[in-house]
């Protein structure tokens, strides 16, 4: 006989406790703040708080839609975003690949310390250390004015600035992508490799034949995530960029996540139309994310639901 | 049987880490108020709590126990002064969190005068006005009934108190300088510059001619204290540009970014750019680290304020790099911007208060009043003395007209100044007004705060420049003006936006003309209509 809801769960009690804290965070820091969303459709009103504001349909979408600053910005956030699928993505999983062919475990071991440190520092500190090295007088122009190059500025040049943005990520946080990788290849049972090798298959033939289709799905699943996070401010990079950027640059750096925060704090504009900014963008985000898993599953992958 | 105990065990260490983390996010509950304290009874029998936000708070509070005026002050009036830390970089995204999240304290600083913010804040019962008898109050009475701020009262009450900078329109002149190498123009031959053409040459030579003379390709023509210190440098071209005011133009008023002859002033800051004259980072760099880049000794000239203040602050950062040369040997101050085309040289002018004094609207009448009276007291002769000298009796004594400077000294035989020996003038001494004329009057205090030198050369470039330099023809009341449209132009930095046509390599009058027509969604024309009608209408039109 099949058991009954409660009874299943009076069974597993410890297993719903141990996820008891985290329902309860997420309950409480991504479920309830979405009241918030309501101001997208209202003029905030300080005095009478978030529910007591009034209603003014969509005006603040209409002032929003009215602005070069917001289209560049949205153009800004896709563009920034296929950017990091297209040169960010792969490269944790070229050196999960790379790393796994290591042959003395202490090498693999010293090369994964090195790549995975930077992920530990803030981009604050990141980017004080960038502005510095590539400030007209760091290291990089000291160098390239001894050997007789030009100075090159590529913090304020916008051409140069998403170039910058992408190469700093990789450096910073490639290392902490293949851990999930690496976990992975782990996991891949050593007969495989075994048969292979009896075979006469060669590494890279076990590369090619067993490493790379037992990644696959793992592969799959974060690119959907990732794509589903194209618009929010860790698929972009609000963290990055925020502490990088500056007015040189906004025609081609800025992004939705920043241009929302310079409006509500340095602007010192209406909540309202702030909020309609984020809710828009939550609801491409939304779009991308379904699209992402029904194409995985249309491509024979599993998909995230 | 064990691994069931042993997750119930982790489940239950789970359940009180999250117990203790929601605990300690927890606000703790209360009222700002200290309850009963102090003598009991009689005036401000009561002891309060005083929360205070304003830029410099950060430095007033090193250590409470040692500083001698704090006591003094808070015992005075049977208050206890909590901080809430703010500074220049971050008060506007502070304040606007903290208004939404019921959060401000009692009494902060906030440059809002007559934008949109401020009437919101009024309407929406976010402060709280000033009562309508200031008798109490002599010294803020005052303040609040000159001709210009009486105009700034909201249906007759008085929201805010303005923090007077200056006591006119003229000692403003200063704030608006280049404070060049001395020693390089020297040993460049370069005399004081005056067309367009010798500022450009000149800060050119600063940064290519190897003023330094260590035969490396590195030092900077002009750099700046902050980003509002960039425009100004053009305000021979256009010198709406020194004080970022409305322009009049064919009988009506604009925005000075609205006008055509913005088109000369980016071509010219565009070669300023591209022929090395300014500094390649000026647009990465934070404010004040112009003066650092200045006291290294790396840099040919800085815009920035040339009062005996702003002088001390560049003294102290060279200092800081330079024990050979006194900053006061090697330093030159010269007007910001070049010789207009009509013969003129400008100078900067500005209203006479900059920042203004706000209160919660969650501060009581019993609260206010104790606010008010402190305030009196900030505004009042004794404290400005006190101010410059320190505590009486203890650093001077005073017969008659006769100050005695009694303070303690250095190592070096030096007065100590007044900063040091009492960190919350940091706070105090300009929390109800800024009295920034005191900076110019020669004295043997400033003399001390300042250096005796530096204080003349602040002093008298003030006087000449009075004297020899025309004030940008500014309609201080339009300045002051407040309409639904024109407090909305706040969304416009022109700044940013001069950053970025001198950075790009596209034609900057295009890229202007097309940033200006930017400004047309923002509201431009629509401001500009109010703003004349308003003009009309209330005769502001001098």
């Amino acid at each position: 006989m099949e058991k009954s809801l409660w009874a299943r769960m009076v069974e597993h009690k410890y297993m719903y406790l141990l996820v008891f804290p985290l329902l309860v965070f997420y309950i409480l820091f991504e479920y309830v703040p979405l009241y918030g969303l309501q101001l997208a459709f209202k003029e905030f009103n300080f005095a009478e708080g978030v529910w007591g504001s009034e209603w003014i349909g969509l005006a603040n979408f209409q002032e929003i839609f009215l602005l070069d600053d917001f289209w560049t910005a949205f153009r800004n956030t896709v563009i920034i975003a296929l950017g990091r699928l297209i040169f960010e993505f792969p490269v944790p999983i070229v050196v999960a690949l790379l790393l796994n062919e290591v042959r003395t475990a202490r090498l693999k071991k010293f090369y994964q310390v090195v790549y995975t440190f930077p992920h530990f520092l803030s981009w604050v500190i990141v980017s004080g250390i960038l502005v510095n090295f590539l400030g007209s007088f760091g290291v990089l122009n000291q160098l390239l004015d001894i050997l007789g190059f030009e100075k090159v500025s590529l913090l304020v040049d916008p051409e140069s600035f998403r170039g910058l943005l992408f190469g700093s990520s990789i450096w910073k946080d490639m290392g902490w992508g293949t851990i999930i990788y690496l976990a992975a290849i782990a996991g891949i049972n050593p007969s495989l490799y075994e048969a292979a090798s009896i075979d006469g298959a060669n590494r890279f033939h076990q590369m090619r034949y067993i490493t790379w289709p037992s990644l696959k799905s793992t592969v799959v699943i974060l690119l959907i995530l990732q794509i589903g996070n194209t618009m929010s401010s860790g698929g972009s990079g609000f963290d990055q960029i925020f502490n990088l950027y500056n007015p040189a640059v906004y025609e081609k750096a800025d992004i939705l996540d920043t241009y929302v925060y310079r409006r509500t704090f340095s602007v010192g504009d209406s909540y309202g139309t702030s909020t309609a900014v984020g809710l828009f963008k939550s609801i491409i985000n939304l779009a991308l994310l379904v699209a992402a898993n029904r194409a995985a599953k249309r491509l024979g992958q599993d998909g995230l639901y | 049987m064990q691994s069931v105990r042993w997750q119930g065990k982790s489940v239950l260490i789970a359940i009180m880490i999250l117990a203790l983390v929601i605990t300690g996010c927890t606000r703790k509950a209360g009222n700002s108020d200290a309850g009963e304290g102090g003598s009991g009874g009689g005036k401000n029998g009561k002891k309060l709590d005083i929360s205070v936000s304003f830029f410099n708070i950060g430095l007033a509070f090193p250590n409470r126990e040692t500083d001698e005026y704090l006591k003094q002050l808070e015992s005075k009036f049977n208050v206890r002064f909590v901080d809430k830390v703010i500074s220049y970089s971050d008060y506007k995204e502070k304040y606007q969190l903290w208004s939404a999240s019921g959060e401000l304290p009692d009494v902060f600083s906030h440059d809002i005068i007559n934008s949109e913010t401020y009437y919101s804040w009024i309407k929406q019962g976010i402060i709280r006005a000033l009562p309508d008898d200031l008798s109490p109050y002599p010294n803020v009475a005052k303040v609040l009934s000159l001709d210009e701020t009486k105009s700034l009262r909201v249906d007759g009450k008085a929201y805010m108190i303005p923090r007077l900078t200056y006591r006119d329109y003229d000692t403003w002149a200063m704030e608006r300088s280049l404070i060049v190498r001395k020693d390089w123009m020297e040993k460049l031959g370069i005399a004081d510059p005056v067309t367009y053409d010798d500022y450009l040459n000149m800060l050119k030579a600063f940064a290519k001619d190897d003023p330094d003379g260590n035969g490396k390709n590195d030092t900077v023509g002009l750099t700046f204290r902050s980003a509002a210190m960039l425009a100004p440098i053009a305000g021979g071209t256009f010198p709406h540009l020194l004080n970022s005011s409305w322009v009049k133009e064919n009988g009506t008023y604009i925005p000075y970014y609205a006008s055509d002859k913005m088109k000369t002033v980016v071509k010219q800051m565009r070669q300023l750019f591209t022929e090395g004259a300014i500094d390649p980072d000026f647009a990465i760099m934070k404010t004040n680290d112009g003066i650092e880049k200045f006291g290294q000794g790396k840099v040919g000239a800085i815009s920035m304020q040339a009062t005996p203040n702003g002088l001390a602050k560049l003294n102290a950062a060279w200092s800081k790099y330079n024990k050979d040369t006194k900053f006061e040997d090697i330093a030159h101050i010269i007007p910001v911007t070049w010789q207009s085309d009509d013969g003129n040289r400008y100078r900067y002018t500005a209203v006479t208060f900059w920042s203004e004094s706000y209160f919660s609207a969650r501060v009581n009448d019993e609260k206010m009043d104790r606010i008010l009276q402190i305030y009196d007291y900030l505004l009042s002769d004794e404290f400005i003395r006190d101010k410059q000298y320190g505590i009486e009796g203890k650093d001077y004594t005073i017969e008659g007209e006769k100050i005695t400077i009694t303070r303690e000294k250095n190592e070096e035989g030096e007065f100590k100044t007044i900063g040091s020996l009492y960190p919350s003038f940091n706070l105090f001494g300009s929390l109800a007004a800024w009295g920034q004329e005191l900076e110019f009057v020669e004295s043997e205090v400033n003399n001390i705060a300042y250096g005796e030198k530096l204080s003349r050369m602040s002093r008298e470039g003030l006087k000449q420049r009075i004297a020899e330099h025309v004030p940008v023809p500014t309609n201080y009341q339009l300045e002051l003006l407040y309409t639904p449209a024109k407090s909305k132009l706040s969304a416009i930095n022109p700044t940013e936006d001069l950053t970025r046509v001198m950075l790009s390599k596209e034609d900057p009058v295009a890229m202007w003309e097309s940033i200006v027509a930017g400004y047309e969604n923002k509201g431009l024309s629509q401001a500009i209509q109010e703003v004349n009608e308003a003009v009309r209408e209330q005769g502001l039109d001098k």
